[in-house]
């Protein structure tokens, strides 16, 4: 069949190749420019000693470990609310849940930037609105990362909710009327009843969440760049700066290979662990 | 792909008991009142995802010294457009658009086509190596952009493809999902349908188009919407390949904007709106396949 030839060049040239490109350029020192230096190992052992490779894996990882499990509980109790809500309404909040989705990156970084910039800084305005005292969470490092989290979670929770309601949709109404006959409150039928049945849902959103949260890039690079110091110099942004600003691109492929593993390994991890605690 | 096939029975035994017509009353009001109360819970829900778009539509008609006045103000004292002016006549708002709308569109016809077709092959065709091929295609699922981003710029790059439409569009001309779902859909068409048609005459072009494309519909405007934001919102991308100021796309055009030296506020306001609006619109008219589509990806997935 032509087709399936050509369904296996396309993958193969725009895939695989650039996989196997990715492990080769690894071993070399190469700017584009000039011929390619072949380094052997070398770009492997040097990030373990890059005092920014190892700092962008703990922002990331921050970020993610804090921005994951916070995102996955809003959505299931967006998902479990509307669940309850009728068709009309039901629509009416998902649409309005849903406008960040398809915001793009830019414009959501520049709402919320008008917010967190300490040039412009509404939150202080909006902080006296309720009586606290705000300041800019950019400027010190210990709150910046937050920043990117609030964001992150306002800008995606809709996505989630939307997939766990479909989910919570397929629940026949007779197991919770079951339910509420024997006196289960609103969390005993979300523990007994729903969790139960959304959890394929909940672990391929958590691994799903979990690489795509790790490879968030716009807002990063958009917003801060990094700043203040390193404190959002996230992996994914260390290695574009790496690759298009130091033209080190063999060096970028290097952590792009750790970083596949790395999310390849989790992933497997994840369900490992999930499966065995959760199907004996 | 093994994750999230149904793993029903451990429901644990829920044992109807009499004493229903008392309690199904009581449990009737009680949900009454519960769904007001959610509804009321959901309220702030909803103003914290709608108040930053209602703040930057009223800001936008704003003056510079107004928007950056550290206390929080809502409706403009006056009705001030220079920065839409402004950024219409400076910022190739236009040009970004075309260029978006060009590759979107392009992209997204390319995937409606080659899910449909890809669906098709691994639904009802067989094949010599069907199964390996079908692996090897949801396996770039599981490959994170970034393990790739570097090689394929270099790739692109070697192919002499910077700065040029097809390194935008190439990317986007086949969509793993949406060959998956589009398989998974036709499973359902029964094979009688398809030998009907042959046994008419048909090819297997002519099934395609007046058979497999009509029937899976549904799947396939969830794909195209799906492709098309997607292909419309991407940045990185674009941001590596595209240099020359007349084949930007709209974020690149709005980045040039927002990453100017003397950043004019009611100019990235202006712009922001101006680039988004369009998307807005284009969410409320087709809200419902959006919806369904996400919701079909992301169990399948």
């Amino acid at each position: 069949m032509p087709v399936a030839l050509f369904i296996f060049a396309y993958f193969g040239l725009f895939f695989a190749v650039p996989f196997a490109i990715a492990i080769a350029i690894g071993l070399f020192n190469w700017d584009l420019l000039s011929a390619a230096v072949f380094v052997g190992a070398d770009n492997f052992l040097k990030m373990f000693k890059d005092k920014l490779f190892l700092n962008g894996l703990k922002v990331s990882f921050l970020f993610v470990g804090i921005e994951v499990p916070l995102i996955l509980a809003l959505e299931m109790l967006l998902a479990v609310l509307l669940s309850k809500l009728g068709r009309f309404s039901q629509k009416v909040y998902l649409t309005m849940i849903f406008l960040p989705v398809i915001t793009p990156w830019l414009v959501v970084v520049m709402m919320w930037g008008f917010l967190f910039y300490p040039k412009v800084g509404l939150l202080p305005g909006f902080g006296q609105l309720v009586g606290l005292d705000l300041t800019s969470p950019l400027v010190s490092r210990d709150t910046a990362l937050y920043a990117f989290i609030v964001m992150t979670i306002w800008k995606f929770v809709g996505f989630g909710a939307v997939i766990f309601l479909v989910g919570i949709n397929e629940v026949p109404a007779v197991q919770y009327e079951a339910a509420i006959i024997d006196g289960a409150g609103g969390w005993a039928q979300f523990w007994h009843i729903t969790l139960p049945l959304i959890r394929p849902i909940l672990l391929g959103m958590s691994i799903t969440g979990f690489i795509g949260a790790l490879q968030i890039f716009e807002p990063f690079f958009i917003m801060t760049r990094g700043g203040p110091g390193d404190a959002t110099r996230t992996f994914s942004l260390y290695l574009y700066q790496q690759a298009f600003e130091q033209l080190r691109f063999g060096y970028a492929s290097a952590m792009a290979l750790f970083m596949f593993l790395l999310l390849l390994g989790i992933s497997i991890l994840q369900l490992v662990v999930v499966r065995t605690r959760w199907e004996y | 792909m093994g994750v999230l096939e149904p793993t029903g029975g451990a429901l644990g035994e829920i044992e109807q008991v009499g004493r229903v017509s008392r309690s199904t009353i009581y449990s009737r009001t009680r949900r009454r009142i519960g769904y007001w109360i959610i509804m009321v819970a959901l309220a702030p829900v909803a103003a914290i995802m709608l108040v930053p778009f209602f703040w930057m539509y009223l800001s936008s008609f704003k003056r510079p010294v107004e928007i950056l006045r550290p206390t929080i103000t809502w409706l403009p004292e006056t009705f001030y457009t220079q920065g839409y002016v402004e950024t219409w006549q400076e910022a190739a708002i236009l040009v970004g658009y075309g260029n978006s709308l060009f590759v979107s569109g392009v992209s997204t016809v390319l995937v409606l086509l080659t899910s449909a077709l890809g669906g098709y092959i691994f639904a009802k065709k067989d094949f010599f190596g069907k199964n390996a091929l079908f692996v090897f295609v949801l396996s770039t699922i599981m490959v994170p952009f970034f393990m790739i981003f570097i090689p394929s710029f270099i790739l692109y790059f070697k192919l002499g493809l910077k700065n040029t439409y097809l390194a935008l569009i190439l990317p986007g001309i086949f969509s793993p999902f949406g060959i998956l779902i589009t398989r998974q859909f036709l499973h359902s068409v029964p094979n009688e349908l398809l030998d009907a048609a042959r046994v008419d005459g048909a090819g297997d072009l002519r099934i395609l188009w007046n058979i497999i494309i009509p029937l899976s519909k549904p799947v396939l405007s969830a794909i195209a919407i799906l492709q098309f934001l997607a292909s419309f919102n991407d940045f990185l991308w674009p941001l590596v390949m595209i240099d020359d100021r007349e084949m930007r796309t709209l974020p690149l055009v709005l980045r040039t904007i927002t990453a100017r030296q003397a950043t004019r506020e009611d100019q990235v306001l202006a712009a922001a709106v101006m680039s988004i609006t369009p998307i807005l619109i284009f969410f409320l008219i087709f809200q419902r396949h959006i919806v369904r589509g996400i919701a079909l990806t992301g169990l399948k997935g």
